[in-house]
């Protein structure tokens, strides 16, 4: 039971879509010591990193190898292996990952000749944000990848395109459960206490050895190819939905729970059963309420069933790219929940804007953008994902887990409480 | 003095804090133009990240959202289809083209479209050539803006206006609106604050102004000059920085104008302003001063500081220029990982900059605060005491010293 609208105009207005430099650039910082490096116009790199200082409020480091109408004409491999030569000579950092950009795709720049870095191919016209990230860890892990040498009782977890907070989630609930563990890539680098430099658990070493753990963690299409690549050397390739809601962590962690087998320990019953305290409190505010929900696809799905977990009912979602595995799964959960859907496909936020005069709804899910939504239909939104730009801390509040479930549940409940009860 | 070379090129393998042409032209000043579609053609990216760049903006953003199929088929008929809808939907005073790397290289006629758009719904459409390759730095962008822009200055005939000036390179609303009250008292109005307050209509009724102030010559100098050479419009580079900026600067204007009470205002201004600047002269004396800024607010900030009796001991700039008047540190386009040796090394007191360096800075825990004032103006006499009060705020938040003692809790 869903309508699915799919926008083939020529404009799009306010689309919650990224080009790939994002994702490679998020995927490359949570390596310790690894440096991203835009081959291109010097713009690309200035855009991403005010981006993302914006949302993590953390100094960036990403270095151009700032092309001009000069160098063009030339091709851009010398200033590249310039650029290469000159970051080694200065910073001697552990990883180098170079990343294409429109313009260097367009005038066919041979990237053959980089040989000592990772190159991941990024051009703004196809692809997003979900793409880049995900050819990028696939990248990392191939460049640095060798063979297996012991199997070790150990996993993967490739996190996928998320906020630090989702990060350390996933970090406390294993340790919690005494798995050993291997996040590709740590991105709780992102969040530094005053006076750290950027570092991270996840260093060229331990994404070596990640060809000897028994299985791969990854979630939905982010890190998917990753996995899949991994699995070439024994690794088990496990592709799950977002552990985002109870349901969908309960069957990330027994998962976890069957490869390593790890127990499930009675610290992670608890804060399950804190969490649900918490939900079950909120339950008689969220009850019937209408959400509209968009972002990501993998994530838009994992907070579908979130919200029909917490009993509310999701009227429209919107992804900003086709995806027939998304119009797919979200008919079955529009019909295991006895619902009706709007799907918007390859669409943007002023369609979903138009659709929701019409009909509103009492909560809005997604990133920053949806304000303009917000202000206007006089919607409350609940800010997650990237990028949070107009609000603080939103990299530290967590969608993952028990603890993400909690937060969301309570921080909608807020926002219902505050605009229909003052 | 220390001079530089005009602009260096960034080098390759930089962590530069410039922009390219593309960031210049569509988010620096065509961006606050209002009720306009700024339309980028160009794949999601660059639409994207120059999407409310500025944290002050909030605005739509309008794309072409190019693919792979229409990168190999060329993007004219989507963009021109595109900006028809666009009128159709939003009714704007005038759509706003901005050329991308990808979509220049395919050689996409952007002009050619607008004019056809133009054509068809009456409605100005202007096209930027403002590729990112373009230029050395975003202040390219800001060139082909200018000249872009004065394609609507050129619609219809000059019939100046007594006592009219416009405001040429101001591009904070805080700001602007401080000035333009401040213009008021001595008799004069603002036209077009370009392009802070800037709409089709301000920009097409710049021609009527008897004099153009240019603040940012950066940026703007350009539309100045074009200004001057077809109406005879003067122009005159001032700023409004610190009260000693702020009186010469009135009483230069007054050369241009007749009947303005200037000494008026200033005297009235004075009298209270010396008075509560001076309670936050103790907190800010002989404290030192970092500044890192595109060539032009560096310069004008130095005197501001004096005033308030600390000192520049630093000046970092992104496009380079030169710094008259000062014989302390000037280095140019700095990698933040240089920024950050130099820091450590000058240990300021306080660093003024832009939000690009903010949390570098907030790492280090020295006192950082933003030049371009996004919560209130720093012009003009009440600018100042805003200026002095935030300075002041920023250096004697106890979170500084807590943050400095860390590790230790030698409370």
């Amino acid at each position: 039971m869903i309508d699915v609208f799919c926008n083939n105009l020529p404009l799009k207005v306010n689309p919650p879509k990224m080009c790939q430099l994002t994702g490679v650039v998020l995927a490359t910082l949570g390596i310790n010591g690894a440096i991203p490096l835009i081959h291109g116009s010097q713009g690309c790199s200035n855009f991403v990193k005010h981006l993302m200082s914006k949302h993590f409020k953390e100094p960036m480091d990403i270095a151009t190898t700032a092309l001009n109408e000069k160098v063009i004409a030339a091709g851009g491999e010398k200033r590249l292996l310039n650029a290469i030569k000159n970051l080694r000579d200065r910073l001697d950092p552990e990883l180098i990952v170079v990343m294409t950009t429109c313009l260097t795709e367009t005038i066919g720049d041979n990237l053959g000749v980089v040989k000592d870095c990772v190159v991941v191919r990024t051009p703004s016209y196809s692809g997003t944000h979900v793409e880049g990230y995900d050819s990028a860890i696939k990248e990392i892990i191939k460049f640095l990848a060798d063979d297996c040498i012991e199997r070790k009782n150990s996993i993967n977890v490739i996190s996928g395109f998320v906020n630090p907070a989702d990060v350390r989630e996933l970090k406390k609930i294993l340790t919690l459960m005494g798995v050993e563990h291997t996040i590709l890539t740590d991105l709780t680098s992102l969040d530094m206490p005053i006076l750290k430099k950027r570092r991270s658990d996840t260093t060229v070493e331990k994404i070596r050895e990640s060809v000897n753990a028994i299985a791969t963690f990854s979630f939905g299409k982010e890190g998917k190819s990753g996995g899949e690549y991994l699995e070439k050397f024994g690794v088990n390739n496990l592709n799950l939905r977002f552990p985002i809601g109870i349901i969908n962590t309960d069957r990330f962690l027994l998962k976890v729970s069957e490869i390593t087998g790890a127990e499930i320990s009675d610290k992670v019953v608890e804060e399950r059963n804190y969490a649900l305290d918490g939900m079950v409190d909120v339950s008689h505010v969220l009850r019937g309420k209408k959400v509209a929900i968009f972002g990501d696809v993998d994530k838009v799905i994992a907070l579908s069933e979130f919200a029909f977990e917490v009993g509310m009912k999701v009227k429209a979602v919107l992804i900003p790219v086709k995806c027939e595995r998304f119009v797919n799964e979200m008919e079955y959960i529009a019909v295991k929940n006895n619902s009706k859907i709007a799907v918007f496909e390859n669409s943007d936020l002023y369609t979903l804007h138009k659709f929701l005069r019409d009909n509103p709804v009492d909560v809005l899910i997604g990133d920053y953008r949806g304000r303009y939504i917000a202000e206007k239909e006089k919607i409350p939104l609940l800010r997650v994902g990237f990028p949070v730009c107009d609000r603080f801390g939103y990299h530290r509040k967590p969608i993952f887990c028990y603890a993400g479930a909690l937060r969301m549940a309570e921080e909608m409940a807020n926002l219902i409480v505050g605009k229909y009860y003052g | 003095m220390v001079s530089l070379e005009s602009c260096f090129e960034t080098k390759a393998g930089d962590f530069t804090e410039r922009g390219c042409s593309l960031l210049g032209c569509r988010v620096v000043v065509c961006g606050q133009v209002k009720n306009v579609v700024h339309l980028v053609h160009s794949p999601i990216g660059c639409a994207y990240y120059s999407w409310d760049y500025r944290m002050d903006t909030k605005g739509y953003c309008f794309t072409t959202d190019m693919n792979e199929i229409d990168i190999v088929f060329g993007g004219e008929n989507k963009l021109l289809k595109a900006v028809l809808l666009a009128i159709e939907e939003f009714s704007p005073d005038a759509v706003f083209i901005y050329e991308t790397c990808s979509t220049s290289i395919i050689g996409d006629d952007i002009q050619a479209v607008a004019k056809k758009a133009s054509d068809l719904t009456g409605i100005p459409v202007i096209a930027f050539n403002c590729a990112g390759f373009r230029g050395k730095s975003q202040n390219f962008g800001h060139r082909i803006a200018n000249l872009g822009l004065f394609n609507i200055i050129l619609d219809g005939e000059r019939k100046e206006m007594v006592n009219t000036v416009n405001l040429i390179g101001d591009f904070n609303k805080k700001d602007s609106e401080i000035l333009e009250r401040l213009f008021g008292e001595i008799g004069i109005k603002v036209i077009c604050t370009f392009t802070a307050n800037a709409t089709i209509d301000k920009i097409r009724d710049m021609k009527n102004a008897e004099l153009n102030i240019v603040m940012c010559s950066k940026s703007s100098i350009f539309l100045a000059e074009l200004m001057e050479e077809k109406y005879g419009i003067p122009y005159v580079e001032l700023n409004f920085f610190g009260l000693d900026n702020c009186c010469k600067s009135l009483y230069k204007i007054s050369e241009y104008f007749n009947n303005l009470n200037v000494e008026e205002v200033i005297h009235e201004n004075m009298s209270w302003i010396k008075m509560k600047i001076d309670k936050y002269k103790n907190i800010l004396e002989d404290k030192r001063v970092f500044i890192c800024h595109g060539a032009q607010r560096a310069i004008y900030w130095i005197k501001p500081f004096e005033e308030l009796g600390m000192k520049v001991v630093g000046i970092a700039t992104h496009f380079g220029g030169e710094i008259p008047n000062f014989d302390g540190l000037v280095v140019d386009n700095l990698s933040s990982d240089e920024l950050e040796k130099i820091l450590e090394k000058v240990r300021p007191d306080i660093v003024v900059s832009d939000d690009k360096i903010r949390h570098l800075v907030h790492k280090m825990s020295i006192p950082f605060f933003n030049g371009r004032g996004q919560n209130r103006g720093y012009s003009g006499f009440e600018g100042f005491l805003n200026f002095a009060k935030d300075v002041g705020e920023t250096l004697n938040a106890k979170l500084w010293y807590l943050a400095r003692d860390f590790g230790g809790f030698n409370v």
